[in-house]
């Protein structure tokens, strides 16, 4: 015991290294601690018994757990980039030079202005912030900015972050969560018979319970244990790790703090998050005791008797020098001496049992004080406890019995198992009445819980089920001993009328869930969120099963029958950078290119992502802005030249003897007479009669066919065409294969496009009679063999060049190179939708998963001579309604008029009053050739409406627009052009 | 996540398949009524336990495969061919 470590004893500290003192800082002030110590433990030991404010009411609050239950005590660390808030201070190894602070206090911890708060605890009732600040809506604003300024927790970090995670995929036979006894002997009778066992321990060191004991054989047994895993070549342990989540058919998610563990770790990750596969699983997670429920039973001081326990063992650090214990069964004598040969005077043990037994006899024998039949009602003190007010319950009305000073109140509401795994894997739960808890039921899946975890909390009982687990035996049978039963916690009394919190984290007390129950919320599930009880980081591991308790109470239903919030992972906080990995930035996605993507990144073109393409959006060498290249690009196409590399397009390969006939039951429109060596435009629908995807299709043989579609569909129409071949009619004879990668395509498309193919293609008869509309053909471009498809996409006389993808980047270049005579210009996909766009041209925007061939003005496509898909859906009579949306052309009337982005369109100008929407743009741009704003819209029976004047209107960008209805082919719609 | 054993493949995650839906819809003949169709588009059963789905290897071997699956529990029984169910 030293000045600065005012509660460190020389008894106990198993954990820890007495050899050596080291500093961290707490809020800027110097707190010392052994190696091994938590934060946690050495704030104890320093005699910092005030860490931080209440998430509401801004309450003073202690430590008052030992492990991942913990809910006052979170802290921030470190600072800028490195920062992280909410972290618990008794999961945190100590480490030198650590930078620790205090959250939600403001100006300082001891003096918080927002503390007033707790003084009008009653304008914060359950249900606050759903009653208070619903109205009115336009207050929102207002209240928002106040409200998350007082509640929050520690704050996000500002800076990006510097730390480096890892991810990781492994299998094994056994997963054991939870390196205590039980699972350390399931690990050790696992790996005995041959298996592959991972053991996975929350702590920088394993033994869990063994730690918070006296001397005994079982540290012996122990550490024999340990050594003889660490020798098995079969067995992975991993400490700093917790099993995060547990997911179907035995996926496990770990969260390894490596830092946490290895100071000087180099080139380590901070974080390493595993996906675990395992055979099967075995839970060993220990178990959670419960509070009780007194009158300000947050204040400083008041701790979990397990955790004071813990805290002797591990650390050699008294919870307080003048404790008083306070619980119901046996296990507070042992503390209780254990506490006074550390040194601290015990003032009394208060026992709910008017006859607690044998044990406190003999307690009592030996001069402690213990007080049967009684409570402590209410603790006395502020910013630390100074007084336990006893009552006594045990006969006739509860009466005060005295108040007795005290520095620390250590409490034992029974324990629960701790069923995170079991309730994520959605194994049932069985309400075990002998311990007032919910324990695990029948499991799902290949697992099983053992020791403290189903409610085995005796040692021998936990190493056996260890060791039958391990061997994949069937358990021992649980023993249900006959104990003197005390009330449960939520069964106490409240003589004193003082706040009692279930749920120390959100600030939910027992008043908050009964008043919920009144107003009419009787799931747990609603209750949870109305009154946010157990929904802070702690996930409700103390709060759940008293609030439940209590909730079961106020509406009269048996525990068994409320049942338990969803558990759902991860069981414990894992950082988003650990979830992340390495996938950020620029490799947190795939990115495919095509042949042509050094060329374009050499002009600078600026990308747009389509799917996982990357296309040139624009090129900025044609003009500074997105606005003023894309018109000049499209401007050159339509007066001369354009190139476009099209690549991303998707292509699939359809051959075989039955592929004509395939091929009339994908499209909605006829293809099985399509002659060798022709293309015809295609619509693919869905079954339920919407367009699912177009494109070209050509038939290469009799029995051949190559599609192109869209390319965010490319992948989709591949699984569409696999359905029908597989599912739909697997008679078939055909096979698809995607080649949309085999192929590098670029189109050229404008006047001067047949003379500059002419150029590029000398052995290819380019007049209209030797390649006319929808015709392919074959010939040498730089070299390479190329396919030259006759068709249009700008509506100008075009044709697409396909050369297989390693030659692209070779044709591309060539092309460039003798384009300049021709004025060659290069275009994005911003200039290609502009022109398709003039010319009526549907995509995505306009077959966006409601509109039928018929809505987009394409009804005839739609053959009724042949069975396909979608076509039996388009008669029926939804479909044939009028009032259907359909495609239709606006012009802006005024040149310098801008249409809006999410435009609405509406038949009169906007006013005072609010408009009927006759439908929406669904993609613009501005014509060169029109010089103004045209777009696509689909309205309500918009092919009635041509030449009239509409209002093209965005409330969000304040703009509205007066435009021309006209059919969606807006240029040229004789199709002269594409004579050429 | 679940592990889908595809008989092509052999056991593997969940994030390599497409679902399908029910495995036991039959596409009806185009003659007939528009009640069958209505039936067949838009209508699905939605078990809760045994269940025969659909699910694409599309990471992998790129079959359409027939899956019992339990939608409580996700234990996975027989998984086949759907083009072999040849009904
Ligand atoms: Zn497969």
């Amino acid at each position: 015991m030293s000045a600065r470590q005012p509660n460190r004893s020389d008894t106990g500290g198993w954990l820890i290294d007495r050899s050596r003192v080291e500093i961290f800082t707490f809020d800027g002030r110097e707190i010392p601690f052994y190696p091994g110590d938590t934060v946690a433990s050495a704030l104890l030991a320093a005699g910092e018994t005030l860490v931080g404010r209440s998430f509401k009411l801004h309450r003073p609050r202690g430590i008052f757990g030992l492990g991942a239950e913990e809910p006052n005590a979170l802290l921030t660390l470190g600072a800028g980039a490195t920062l992280t808030p909410n972290a618990r201070a008794t999961m945190i190894p100590a480490k030198p030079g650590m930078q620790v602070s205090s959250q939600n206090r403001w100006p300082s911890l001891k003096h918080d202005a927002f503390g007033l708060l707790d003084k009008v605890k009653a304008v914060l009732p359950a249900g606050f912030y759903y009653k208070t600040f619903m109205w009115p809506a336009s207050r929102w604003m207002t209240y928002e900015k106040y409200i998350r300024r007082m509640a929050g927790l520690g704050p996000a970090p500002r800076a990006r972050d510097t730390e480096q995670y890892a991810r990781r995929n492994i299998h094994c036979d056994v997963l054991i969560a939870g390196g205590g006894p039980a699972g350390l002997a399931a690990a050790e009778a696992a790996a005995a018979n041959g298996q592959s066992v991972i053991l996975a321990h929350a702590r920088p060191s394993f033994g869990g319970g063994v730690h918070s004991m006296p001397q005994g054989p079982h540290r012996r047994w122990f550490q024999d244990t340990l050594a003889g895993l660490e020798a098995m070549p079969n067995v992975r342990l991993m400490t700093s790790t917790t099993v995060a989540g547990y997911y179907e058919h035995e996926l496990l998610t770990l969260s390894e703090r490596v830092r946490d563990r290895d100071s000087a770790a180099g080139t380590a990750p901070t974080e390493r998050f595993w996906e675990v596969r395992a055979g099967r699983v075995i839970i060993a997670t220990g178990a959670i005791e419960r509070p009780l429920l007194f009158a300000n039973n947050d204040r400083p001081g008041v701790m979990l008797a397990s955790a004071a326990q813990g805290y002797l063992w591990r650390f050699g650090v008294l919870a307080g020098q003048a404790p008083v214990l306070f619980g119901g069964d046996d296990s507070l004598y042992p503390l209780a001496r254990a506490l006074k040969d550390a040194g601290a005077i015990v003032r009394a043990v208060v026992d709910l049992r008017s006859d607690p037994g044998l044990v406190a006899a003999a307690y009592v024998a030996d001069g402690g004080k213990v007080i049967a039949g009684a409570m402590v009602a209410k603790a006395h003190g502020a910013k630390q406890v100074s007084g336990a007010e006893v009552w006594r319950i045990d006969e006739g009305a509860p009466h005060v019995q005295e108040t007795i000073p005290t520095d620390a109140i250590l409490i034992s509401g029974g324990f629960g198992p701790s069923l995170q795994l079991h309730a994520q894997s959605k194994g049932a739960l069985e309400w075990d009445e002998s311990l007032g808890a919910f324990v695990p039921g029948v499991p799902n899946g290949a697992n099983c819980s053992i020791g403290g975890a189903r409610g085995v909390f005796d040692l021998p009982a936990a190493i056996a089920d260890g060791v039958a687990a391990g061997k994949a035996a069937s358990l021992p049978e649980r023993d249900q001993a006959d104990r003197p039963t005390a009330p449960q916690p939520w069964e106490l009394p409240n003589p004193t009328g003082g706040i009692r919190f279930v749920d120390l984290q959100n600030d939910v007390a027992d008043k908050d869930i009964a008043l919920a129950a009144r107003e009419g919320w009787h799931s747990i599930e609603h209750v949870k969120r109305y009154t946010t009880l157990g929904m802070g980081t702690d996930q409700g591991k103390i709060a759940g099963p008293i609030g439940l308790a209590l909730l079961a109470a106020a509406t009269g239903k048996e525990v068994a029958k409320t049942g338990l919030t969803t558990f759902r992972p991860p069981a414990t906080p894992v950082t988003f950078g650990a979830v992340a990995g390495g996938h950020l930035g620029e490799v947190g996605h795939a990115i495919r290119r095509s042949a042509a993507d050094a060329w374009h990144e050499s002009q600078n073109a600026v990308f747009i992502d389509a799917g996982l393409w990357r296309r040139p959006q624009y090129y900025p060498s044609n003009g500074a802005t997105l606005g003023e290249a894309y018109r000049a690009e499209a401007a050159a196409v339509r007066a001369g030249l354009g190139l476009v590399d099209v690549s991303t397009l998707g292509k699939i390969d359809l051959a075989g003897p039955d592929a004509a006939e395939l091929m009339d039951r994908l499209y909605c429109n006829t293809m099985g007479t399509l002659k060798v060596g022709r293309g015809r435009y295609g619509l693919m629908l869905r079954e339920d009669g919407r367009v699912f995807d177009d494109g070209v299709v050509f038939r290469l043989a009799e029995d051949r066919f190559h599609l192109t579609c869209t390319t965010g569909g490319a992948g989709a129409v591949y699984q569409h065409i696999e359905h029908a071949l597989q599912v739909l009619w697997p008679d078939l004879k055909a096979y698809a294969t995607p080649v949309s990668e085999e192929w590098f395509a670029a189109a050229i498309a404008g006047p001067k496009a047949r003379d500059y193919l002419a150029a590029i293609a000398p052995e290819l008869d380019v007049s209209n009679e030797g390649l006319p509309m929808m015709r392919l053909a074959e010939t040498m471009i730089a070299g390479v063999p190329a396919r030259v498809m006759r068709m249009s996409y700008s509506g100008e006389l075009s044709f697409e060049i396909n050369v297989p993808a390693d030659w692209g980047g070779h044709v591309w270049a060539h092309m460039i190179s003798t384009g300049n005579s021709y004025g060659l210009t290069a275009y994005g996909t911003e200039a290609m939708g502009a022109l398709r766009i003039e010319k009526g041209h549907v995509t995505h925007s306009e077959a966006d998963g409601r509109t039928t061939p018929d809505d987009l003005g394409l009804g005839r496509m739609a053959s009724r001579k042949k069975d396909a898909i979608g076509v039996r859906a388009l008669d029926l009579p939804a479909l044939q309604e009028s009032g259907r949306k359909q495609l239709v052309g606006l012009v802006a009337d005024d040149p310098a008029a801008a249409f809006p982005q999410g435009a609405q369109v509406t038949a009169e100008a906007l006013g005072d009053q609010p408009r009927p929407s006759l439908g929406h743009v669904s993609s613009y741009a501005y014509s060169s050739e029109l010089k103004r704003m045209v777009a696509l819209a689909l309205l309500k029976d918009g092919r009635a409406l041509h030449g009239q004047t509409v209002h093209v209107v965005s409330l969000i960008m304040g703009v509205a627009a007066a435009a021309k209805v006209t059919d969606p082919v807006m240029i040229d719609p004789d199709g002269e052009r594409l004579r050429g | 996540m679940m592990l889908i054993p595809c008989p092509h493949c052999g056991p593997r995650p969940e994030t390599e398949f497409v679902y399908g839906g029910d495995a036991n819809v039959k596409r009806p003949d185009p003659a007939a009524p528009d009640a069958e169709w209505t039936d067949y588009i838009y209508f699905r059963d939605n078990p809760k336990g045994a269940h025969r789905e659909l699910w694409l290897h599309a990471a992998g071997c790129h079959s359409w495969l027939t899956v019992e699956r339990d939608t409580v529990t996700h234990a996975i029984g027989s998984v086949s061919y759907t083009k072999d169910s040849g009904e």
